[in-house]
């Protein structure tokens, strides 16, 4: 009884909870397709991103909104950088995954001691506060509704982009065969720098989401990246669509199971154990995630469609 | 000055700990090209399962031995599905496990919860003078490590050693020379687990202590970081790393006290070691220690590739 009442409120806390997954894990996934890497830097971009908006909006007193765009450029231009001096040259010289890994190990571990020297190690809460209201049948905030509005349009502005314009097919084709791509003459480095940006920046932004909340300490990022690798994973690495889907359903999953699990007397950590069970198996099972699926239930609808 | 011997035997059993965790990581990927990614798991079950054992009031010899049996079954276990991953998928997924594993003992009370479990026994439980504890716990480290150095150069220098190389190079190759490269694999995972496992619990009943904050992921990141400076293919690679990276650590700690840094010194450790590790990477992928590869004398000169 107490799950019906909780519903609607459940279901919109999932979709704040993931849109934050889906901001955060899209740069994550885009270069994981196209560098066959995953870039565990990611976390100190997240880390980045917030404090970055904590100086512009609650320091220097621009504001939030500006702290979210200052963020957002801030952290791409770090990201796009990033793969400039340090993941190209290193891809050119060394093959195999294993060294950008480590090396993507190595710069977000400088990176957030960089941040932690900078602002401190204290947790710093944003001078704007976000008072409670109500919304129809959700209690809500601003900050939940930007989150939101904000998720939205990137997700319209990205299909937009990946489906009708000629860079977003560069990009489509670059995460699936660059090889063609280069072959095509079109420049890849080009196409991969704008994705190193905007995966950045929209870590960044997810980054200020999830301090404007409960403040930003250093360890912001590193506790999200066990979260976006599962979300990629779920999702099959390199799918924009995927990660969006995997996103809110990953977070579904767990906001709903807490009151399932505590209402059988179960812990209601296992809520995050059961969402990392779920990743492992997709791995064992179906490595291409979701997205992966897509194409079988595509080849198995039109077997049915002959067959009837 | 006696604080200070106190003080470098401190540092000594810690960078031994470390090395044999290092060394864990070197056989499986520096040797044999298994990047698990998970090694901490199985560090904090050798770590966890000391700890009970002995509060339970097992001596520490069997305590220990149960350790290395119960990480050697979980890597053996973990190994199983997770090798059937390709390569970058097989860390995600030991990333995972690891994190599942500390999630789970940091969530349930009677596993230790987030307190940890305190008061470890030590394993030398008659000597009750702290330096001779150290100097005592040195020795115990350095047996262990010296053990599984030999277990290492054992499985390396011998045609076992060079069908696992060959998996690094080329599995493919192994495959078709009739090696079961599977069993192989796993079985340098179970190894590799039980090296982990035992530095575990060297190292809780050295603290007393066992904990989840003592068990985070980035006790993985370090080891690797460890591994690829010093050379993940060499024996002396893994102690070197260990040795490198704590006494960088420990070192900054200490020079706090003498110099004004303008930079505080353990995020200044962390810098370096973040650059140190992209620089190696980029310069100098073998670490510093570079592996020996066997030439073969041709009797009519090398063949031009």
């Amino acid at each position: 009884m107490a799950i019906a009442e909780l519903l609607p409120q459940l279901l919109f806390n999932s979709v704040v909870s993931g849109s934050v997954f889906a901001l955060a894990t899209v740069g994550f996934s885009l270069t994981y397709s196209i560098l066959k890497f995953p870039n565990i830097a990611q976390a100190a971009f997240i880390t980045f991103g917030a404090y970055f908006a904590y100086t512009i909006s609650s320091v220097w007193m621009f504001g939030f909104a500006s702290g979210i765009l200052a963020a957002f450029l801030a952290t791409g231009i770090l990201g796009a950088l990033s793969y400039a001096v340090i993941f190209r040259p290193l891809g050119r010289k060394v093959s195999g995954f294993v060294a950008p890994t480590v090396a993507s190990v190595g710069y977000g571990l400088a990176l957030t001691f960089i941040i932690q020297q900078i602002w401190g190690r204290d947790l710093l809460l944003f001078s704007t506060i976000f008072d409670a209201f109500s919304f129809g049948p959700f209690r809500t905030n601003w900050l939940w509704n930007t989150t939101i509005v904000f998720t939205l349009i990137v997700v319209v502005a990205m299909h937009y982009m990946l489906a009708r314009t000629k860079f977003g097919a560069a990009m489509r084709g670059t995460s699936s065969n660059p090889d063609l791509v280069r072959a095509s003459g079109i420049h890849i480095d080009r196409v991969i720098i704008f994705v190193w940006f905007l995966g950045s920046a929209l870590a960044g932004v997810a980054g200020v989401f999830l301090a404007g909340q409960n403040g930003v300490a250093p360890v912001l990022g590193s506790n999200m990246l066990v979260t976006v690798m599962a979300v990629a994973i779920f999702a099959g690495v390199g799918s924009f669509y995927g990660v969006i889907a995997a996103a809110y359903i990953l977070s579904f999953a767990q906001n709903l199971s807490i009151p399932i699990l505590l209402s059988i007397g179960q812990p209601s950590f296992y809520s995050i154990a059961v969402a990392y069970a779920v990743v492992i198996a997709t791995l064992l099972f179906f490595p291409r995630g979701i997205s992966g699926t897509g194409p079988k239930l595509e080849l198995l609808i039109a077997k049915m469609r002959k067959v009837v | 000055m006696y604080e200070f011997i106190t003080f470098l035997g401190d540092a000594a059993v810690i960078i031994l700990i470390f090395a044999t965790l290092s060394l864990s990581v070197n056989l499986q990927y520096g040797s044999t090209g298994i990047f698990n990614f998970g090694i901490v798991a199985f560090f904090m079950i050798g770590a966890y399962t000391l700890s009970f054992l002995e509060l339970a009031g097992f001596p520490f010899t069997l305590a220990l031995a149960a350790a290395i049996a119960l990480s050697g079954v979980a890597g053996l276990l973990i190994s199983l599905p997770a090798l059937n991953l390709r390569g970058d998928f097989l860390s995600l997924a030991t990333f995972m496990f690891a994190e599942i594993i500390r999630l789970l003992v940091l969530n349930v009370p009677s596993l230790g919860g987030a307190v940890g479990i305190a008061r470890v026994p030590s394993a030398f439980q008659a000597i009750k003078v702290y330096s001779d504890l150290v100097a005592a716990n040195i020795v115990l480290s350095l047996a262990v490590f010296l053990v599984f150095c030999v277990v290492y150069w054992a499985m390396i220098s011998s045609p076992y050693g060079r069908v696992l190389k060959c998996i690094r190079e080329n599995e493919m190759l192994a495959e078709s020379l009739g090696k079961n490269t599977f069993r192989y694999k796993a079985q340098v995972f179970a190894i590799g687990s039980v090296m982990a496992g035992t530095a575990g619990a060297v190292y809780s009943q050295y603290l007393g202590f066992a904990g989840t904050e003592l068990f985070t992921y980035s006790v993985t990141f370090m080891v690797y970081i460890m591994s690829i400076i010093g050379g993940s293919t060499t024996l002396l690679g893994a102690l070197l790393g260990s040795f490198i990276y704590l006494s960088i650590q420990d070192f900054l700690r200490i020079a706090k006290n003498w110099v004004t840094i303008p930079v505080d010194p353990n995020n200044l450790a962390f810098i370096l070691f973040g650059f140190a590790t992209m620089l190696i990477l980029y310069y100098r992928p073998e670490g510093i220690i570079r592996e020996k590869l066997r030439q073969v004398k041709y009797p009519h000169g090398n063949p031009t590739p």
